[in-house]
């Protein structure tokens, strides 16, 4: 008997993925340890963004710049439920968030930081009111700590669109946020373009933005002379990143500008995957990692298919 | 210690599958998968999720909460050593499946 590999492919790809592009010395926990509470800040690093890891790792460079600890913790173990909603399975969704809420709160947090807007929309649906910590998205802890990051950039002269999204109340502020954390950055300029809006909550899992209106995205960046779009999720940035071979401007998550302004350097093994444009020549990349974490290659070489080459 | 072997139902009623059977004492999942039958525990060791529902490849079950992947060809073992799923013995006599407790 074979089933529907909705569930095993979706956590496997993450938690494969996960382990061959993070850093090296970028660690999270699977099961939140509670020797380490009380925590204030735990980052979370969500099913998707394992894809991207240099994402939350950014997070916790741009924490540690600002003198703050945090509690890394992640792995489809802490997912929060969405890939349950979208398999249609509504009755696993609440439990599965529950779970993870209950694995945070193990570490006593004040805050547990997201990267992820599935993760911020399907938290603030089940987060009981006996659970106590604030659960955000990071670009909220950005802007608390703006004046302060401020002191520490350096100009960045960088001109960009800003892709956004603005469906709810959830995503309009993530949006403002990252044009504020853009604005603050000397030397960068934003562009005035009339075509980056994606769709719904994010781009790529959910509702794609369409092939017509990418393009259209690209051509009038290109036009205004951009030298990047900026995304402000791992989702939009994982399917835009391909644009940049047929275009020429970058893709740039927000985080990755505010640390490069911040004088932070980062590997983005997502981004050179993709722009390899070649699935065997990733793999090659990808082998020695691969062996050494006992992975097979064909099942990893059908997570960087799914999940990379996209 | 002996086993208790525990009649859970008939050969015939248990199709392909994974079938959640309630007994006076217990509640287990027998499994019929490439025409074997298993036995295993209906909560996963992670954090409880329903393996009744889980994934099937083979003989490899995942659960759906996080996809911890079990092997029943060999005990239970999670495939990334995360842990072990229960897993009981099963005989089948005279046409009655039994689970070994």
């Amino acid at each position: 008997m074979e089933t529907k590999q909705v569930y095993t492919t979706t956590f496997e790809a993450a938690r494969m993925l996960g382990q061959l592009l993070a850093p090296e010395d970028f660690k999270w926990d699977i099961i939140p340890d509670p020797k380490l509470a009380p925590a204030p800040l735990v980052i979370h690093v969500s099913c998707n963004a394992h894809f991207t890891p240099f994402i939350p790792h950014l997070a916790h460079l741009i924490l540690k710049r600002l003198g703050l600890e945090a509690v890394v913790v992640g792995g489809p173990e802490n997912c929060c439920g969405f890939p349950h909603h979208k398999a249609g399975d509504f009755d696993l969704e609440p439990k599965v968030a529950e779970a993870a809420l209950n694995a945070f709160a193990r570490l006593a947090p004040t805050t547990v930081l997201s990267v992820c807007p599935d993760c911020d929309d399907v938290f603030s649906r089940f987060k009981e009111p006996s659970i106590k910590f604030k659960h955000t998205n990071i670009s909220e802890l950005f802007i608390d700590h703006l004046d302060r990051l401020k002191t520490m950039m350096k100009p960045l002269p960088l001109r960009v669109v800003p892709h956004f999204h603005d469906v709810s109340p959830m995503r309009r502020a993530d949006t403002e946020r990252m044009l504020q954390i853009l604005r603050s950055i000397p030397g960068l300029e934003i562009l005035p373009a009339q075509h980056a809006k994606g769709f719904d909550i994010h781009c790529q899992t959910w509702k794609p933005m369409p092939p017509d209106k990418q393009e259209q995205m690209f051509v009038e960046a290109k036009t205004l002379g951009a030298d990047a779009i900026v995304v402000p999720y791992h989702s939009c940035y994982r399917q835009h990143c391909k644009m940049q071979l047929t275009h020429g401007v970058e893709i740039q998550h927000y985080m990755g500008v505010l640390a490069m302004a911040l004088g932070i350097e980062f590997d983005e093994p997502f981004k050179r995957l993709r722009l390899l444009d070649n699935v065997d020549a990733a793999i090659a990349e990808l082998r020695p990692k691969i062996i050494r974490l006992g992975y097979r290659e064909d099942e990893v070489r059908k997570y960087v298919q799914r999940s990379i080459y996209c | 210690m002996d086993k208790k072997w525990i009649a859970v139902g008939r050969d015939e009623n248990f199709p392909e599958g994974l079938h959640l059977i309630g007994t006076a004492t217990r509640t287990v999942v027998v499994a019929r998968l490439a025409g074997d039958l298993y036995a295993f525990n209906p909560l996963c060791p992670h954090m409880g999720g329903p393996m009744e529902r889980s994934e099937v490849q083979g003989a490899i079950i995942a659960c759906p909460f996080h996809g911890w992947r079990f092997d029943l060809k060999d005990s239970g073992r999670e495939l990334h050593d995360y842990g072990h799923l229960r897993t009981y013995p099963v005989k089948v006599d005279k046409g009655e499946v039994f689970v070994g407790f």
